[in-house]
């Protein structure tokens, strides 16, 4: 073979190789590159979608802390803080022992409820709730999540709540003063059918009255006309918020 | 003219068609490469817009769903209160079913990012999917 044919073939070679090299090796880059993309993309949507879901998941929060706030208050017979006298494990309204502020205690368990709830979302989370009837404002609701995929980043952001509580505000307001409506109609009706007079004394547009008398006492049965959601025995369920009592 | 030289070996036919054929080789698989390269780096580009478009729009229509109310039993209610029913209570399944036949609803444990997945308020965390079926 001759010296000539013999540079050419290695020289060529050489090229070749060098060639298809660089080429391979840009096509990786590029391919990394695009990958880096679809990565971004994929980043941005899931911090849209984290964005997103936070908000309604706090907009729910607020709905259930407010109907969990009636149920806490009426498991209690209205009743918050206060030593009463109890007959067949129902609380006993007297003078002693009525319920009252009924709407700020309201509100303090929508409070406590609503950052439970946000607790569950996010270990590191700072917000501040006012009321302003009839909305309740949960203000800088900051939450602070470390998302971790392909790509990691840090998840912050604040969001702003108005929620509108007229309902439970007008439930609430039917049983303002609900111990002295019902002392009053039962002199009134002392005379004919208690059970029958006193759910016609005191009209109600959200609860329904029951009265039956036990013992000595009257036992007072309210229940709501509509369904809430609320925890109870440690599962979530859809019913009526039940108040017992005795006067 | 080419000949066979005196020692036996390809003459200068042979170098010329060696060489030819070798550089056709590597300008046709250079351009292979970049051919490859582009309509690759083109699908990515198109398929990542395509998909954005798609989510987009999905999330819309679920999100606008969010605003709906359905009466149960005499009672007005949101969607995703029915959705929190449903996933407890086979009754309401049902009722959720009869009212939104053409949605699927599932309690997940974990969710892609393909996935329409929403979280709800409870005594814990529930993850909800959320699929509507073309």
């Amino acid at each position: 073979m001759n010296k000539k044919a013999i540079t050419f073939g290695v020289t060529f070679v050489i090229m070749t190789i060098l060639i298809v090299g660089i080429a391979i090796y840009s096509f990786v880059i590029t391919q990394k590159d695009n990958l880096k993309y679809t990565i971004s993309a994929e980043a941005l949507l899931e911090y849209e979608k984290e964005i997103e879901n936070f908000q309604i998941y706090s907009e729910e929060s607020l709905n259930l802390a407010a109907s969990q706030a009636l149920q806490d208050l009426a498991s209690k017979s209205l009743i918050e803080d206060k030593n009463c006298l109890v007959y067949n494990y129902k609380l006993i309204w007297d003078e002693n022992c009525l319920p009252s502020n009924l709407k700020d205690l309201f509100f303090e368990k929508i409070s406590v409820n609503f950052r439970k709830h946000i607790k569950d979302y996010s270990e590191e989370y700072d917000l501040i709730i006012e009321k302003q009837e009839p909305f309740i404002y949960v203000n800088d609701i900051k939450l602070k999540n470390q998302l971790k995929g392909e790509v990691n980043y840090s998840f912050s952001h604040t969001l702003y709540i108005k929620q509108d509580i007229s309902k439970y505000l007008e439930i609430l307001k039917e049983l303002d003063e609900i111990y002295i409506k019902l002392k009053n109609a039962q002199t009134t009706c002392a005379n004919s059918n208690i059970a029958v007079c006193m759910k016609q004394k005191i009209p109600l547009n959200h609860w329904t009255l029951d009265v039956i008398e036990d013992a000595s006492y009257l036992s007072i049965n309210l229940k709501t006309k509509e369904k809430f959601f609320f925890v109870s025995g440690g599962s979530l369920v859809w019913d009526n918020i039940k108040i017992q009592a005795l006067i | 003219m080419y000949k066979m030289n005196k020692k036996g070996t390809l003459g200068r036919f042979s170098h010329d068609f060696v060489a030819f054929i070798a550089a056709f080789t590597v300008v046709v698989f250079f351009l292979i490469m970049v051919s490859v390269f582009v309509t690759g780096n083109n699908k990515t580009i198109s398929q990542n817009s395509e998909f954005l478009q798609e989510k987009i729009k999905e999330k819309v229509e679920i999100r606008n769903l969010f605003n709906e109310k359905i009466v149960i039993d005499n009672q007005e209610i949101s969607f995703l209160e029915l959705v929190r029913l449903s996933i407890t209570n086979t009754d309401y399944k049902q009722k959720f079913n009869e009212n939104y036949p053409n949605i699927n609803i599932e309690k997940k444990e974990f969710c892609s990012l393909e996935e329409n997945c929403i979280y709800l308020p409870s005594n814990n965390l529930i993850l909800i999917e959320i699929l509507k079926i073309k």
